[in-house]
């Protein structure tokens, strides 16, 4: 074949073109540390790495609901410890009061302590977190309870919770409602203003009466500390779950992704030299002519 | 038998040896030059005398100047050249528009989950007005996002477009030099150096073509190509040429290539034409980038609609309490086509983010919404199969978009490779046969400077003899 000095030409430039190209997507590689910056680098791993990263995504969602869950759960944990407390309050005061040995003053005196425990049981109730308030159950927008005159006090919430996505298709309760707290199975309020009425009107039987109930809701509300309990635990498994999914998700997304920079500067150095020794050979070549020979 | 006559051959000789120099600088000076090949005199004995009964030759001279050229291998080369502009047209522009369809650019995908994600926020907090405004901006990041990509990809239409008259100019003006030195090579004698660099230069000019456009052409008896389209429309003919011309269609608002025939009638021939960089043209606009700006456009409907059937259904801060009825607003602006060029967030939710709703049902005495079911339904969308006729959901969507146009890049990619390799080893072929190479123009250059040198001294020769005899006398 002859070879012809535009041909010599022509095929340095042709392989310089190329290498530098390898060298330059080598280059690119080892600074951005990603395997793959566009699609058609590795078209399958491309379009699983947008779903695994629209997974994760949609996973720190999850784990934020969870989160806020989470800083609920501890908020009704509180509240409905409080609740335990003033009702084990007002049992010993329906005990105290309940003996025949009290009297009319005592018992008038009371009553204006079971009044400050029902206020109290209200402001509990009506624990805003934000723009809701956490006891009113779907109606998160609406005060869920109003203490009326006679100190009975209407339930304005609703008796269902609302609930937020944890998982993909999976809905967990936001809480627990207001209404299976105060009002239903054992209507705390209804027993307290028994005793209120009964201490007021200084009527020992009606007093003893009530105790019943406040036992009863006293039970209601320690089932609802444990029920606050699991969902607490519940929810924090669930982000302990996301959190591992996620780590799992950057795993597969790192092998997928990354390049292993061991191999990406090996690869580097061979192209670098490559490079090198066609420069030289094309200096080299430029000096074989015959022009060199004649003078 | 005389003394003038050697005078005579020396002259012969000289000017022999001098046009062979020049085709040697012709030569050497064209080392360069695209698409020649390299030249050689031809030299011939000049006819013998007879002299007293003797034939006695009378010199040399240089009877052609040839080119070296193999036909077949440029034809071949021709031909291939329709191929890889095609494939460099695919390339080029699947790269383009793999930028514009990338995750890391557009970052569509990751700017739908956002959005997606901000439902689930307001379910979290149905009462929330910063969580609103969150939507809002979530909505808006998403359209300008999804338009972006409608933008960017009918701009690259619009672009390939454009070019295609670029390309159909180019076209007629080389067809039209074609015919032109077809008229210089039938009218100049073939064997001349000026003929040759006129056979070049076609031959140049008709790689070119091919280039554009897949052509089968042919050389009568005198030289001169005539050129047809691969389904026979003649563009050459001898001295004559034929025009390519656009038109615009109606239909798609972009142009037609059309043939004029001498009478000025004009035949649409786009879809006849299978190579060259028109065809990739074509073919990119027509078919490649409408299917991706279909893709896109599906999304954003399937988005759209999704997202505003359940919206209307909700109840939303503003809510009339007059009415049970839901509120029906629309999230997104009700479009009815161009869902990708146009998505952009509703007027009512752009003037009052209280329009967003959250909840799905009223409280039937207060007529207030109660809880967060719009907010939870919309949020689910992103997980249903709401894309391709109810088969993939937006991720797997977008996903498979992504994965196409990887494919698609990747293949062109290759193709391009692969087409530019066999090029290069017949344009090696090429230059074996017809390249210059110095050394062997430098040794010619010694060799046709020795033969003047030697005839130059023939002259010095025959004066010496003159002189003898003059001397003589």
């Amino acid at each position: 074949m002859r070879i012809t000095d535009s041909l010599k030409y022509a095929i340095l430039n042709k392989n310089l073109a190329r290498i530098k190209q390898q060298i330059d997507t080598t280059q690119n590689k080892i600074a951005s540390g990603k395997r793959i910056t566009t699609p058609s680098d590795d078209p399958v791993s491309a379009s699983s790495g947008i779903g695994l990263e629209a997974e994760k995504n949609m996973n720190n969602q999850y784990i934020r609901n969870l989160e806020r869950l989470k800083t609920l759960g501890g908020f009704y944990d509180t509240g409905i410890t409080s609740i335990h407390d003033l009702l084990t309050k007002a049992k010993e005061i329906a005990i105290t009061q309940a003996s025949s040995t009290m009297d009319d003053k005592t018992r008038k005196s009371s009553a204006e302590e079971i009044k400050g425990i029902i206020e109290q049981l209200v402001t509990i109730g009506n624990t805003k977190i934000g723009n809701s308030y956490i006891f009113g159950g779907e109606k998160a927008g609406v005060v869920p309870f109003t203490l009326e005159s006679d100190y009975a006090v209407t339930f304005n919430g609703s008796e269902n919770v609302s609930s937020v996505y944890v998982d993909k298709g999976t809905k967990e309760a936001s809480g627990i409602s207001g209404y299976k707290v105060f009002i239903s199975d054992n209507n705390i309020f209804d027993g307290l203003k028994k005793l209120k009425d009964g201490l007021e009107a200084n009527d020992q039987s009606k007093i003893a009466k009530s105790l019943d109930d406040l036992e009863a809701a006293l039970s209601k509300t320690q089932a609802n500390i444990s029920h606050v309990g699991t969902y607490v635990s519940k929810i924090q498994s669930y982000i302990e779950y996301k959190d591992t999914r996620n780590l799992d998700i950057d795993g597969s997304l790192s092998q997928m992704m990354d390049v292993d920079i061991a191999q990406a500067v090996t690869e580097f150095n061979a192209l670098s030299t490559a490079y090198e020794a066609m420069l030289y050979s094309m200096a080299k070549i430029q000096n074989l002519s015959v022009l060199n020979y004649l003078q | 038998m005389s003394i003038s006559s050697i005078l005579n051959i020396a002259k012969n000789a000289l000017s022999a040896s001098q046009m062979a120099i020049q085709v040697t600088s012709h030569n050497i000076s064209n080392v360069n030059t695209k698409g020649y090949a390299r030249q050689a005199p031809v030299f011939e004995e000049e006819s013998a005398s007879f002299v007293g009964g003797i034939l006695i030759g009378n010199g040399a001279k240089v009877d052609s100047v040839i080119r070296y050229y193999d036909r077949y291998l440029e034809k071949q080369l021709a031909g291939k050249n329709s191929e890889f502009q095609e494939q460099t047209i695919y390339s080029q522009y699947f790269e383009r528009i793999e930028g514009i369809l990338n995750e890391d650019s557009n970052k569509l995908t990751s700017s739908i989950t956002e959005f997606f994600n901000s439902w689930q926020e307001l379910s979290a907090d149905p009462e929330s007005t910063a969580v609103r405004e969150g939507i809002l901006a979530a909505a808006t990041n998403m359209s300008r996002s999804i338009n972006n990509i409608y933008n960017g990809l009918k701009n690259i239409q619009i672009e390939l477009n454009n070019k295609l008259k670029l390309e159909i100019d180019d076209i007629n003006n080389i067809t039209s030099a074609i015919s032109d030195l077809n008229k210089m090579i039938f009218e100049g004698s073939t064997s001349t150096s000026e003929a040759n660099d006129y056979l070049n230069k076609r031959t140049e000019y008709i790689k070119e073509l091919a280039g554009k456009l897949d052509i089968n052409y042919f050389e009568d008896g005198f030289g001169r190509v005539t050129i047809l389209t691969s389904k026979g429309k003649p563009l050459v003919d001898g001295g004559q040429s034929w025009q390519l011309t656009v038109m615009d269609d109606e239909t798609t608002g972009f142009y037609n290539v059309g043939w004029k025939d001498a009478s000025g009638n004009i035949t649409d021939i786009t879809s006849n034409i299978t190579g060259g960089k028109t065809r990739g043209l074509i073919e990119m606009r027509d078919g490649q980038i409408n299917d991706f700006i279909a893709y896109i456009d599906e999304l954003a409907k399937a988005i759209i609609k999704e997202v505003n059937t359940v919206h209307k259904n909700g109840y939303t801060l503003n809510h009339n309490t007059s009415s049970t009825d839901p509120d029906n607003i629309a999230f997104f602006k009700e479009i009815t086509g161009n869902f990708a060029k146009d998505m952009a967030v509703s007027d009512e939710i752009k003037a009052d983010i209280k329009n967003i709703a959250a909840a799905s049902k009223i409280d039937t005495e207060k007529r207030k919404p109660i809880g967060n079911g719009t907010a939870l339904n919309i949020a689910s969308l992103i997980d249903q199969n709401i894309l391709e006729g109810g088969k993939s959901n937006i991720v797997e969507f977008t996903s498979s978009i992504t994965n196409r146009i990887g494919q698609l890049t990747k293949s062109a990619k290759n193709f391009l490779e692969y087409s530019e390799d066999t090029m290069q080893i017949m344009e090696k072929q090429r230059e074996s046969v017809s390249g210059v190479s110095l050394d062997e123009e430098m040794a010619n250059l010694i060799k046709f400077q020795y033969a003047f040198q030697a005839a130059s001294r023939l002259f010095t020769v025959a004066d010496e003899l003159f002189q003898s005899i003059l001397r003589a006398v």
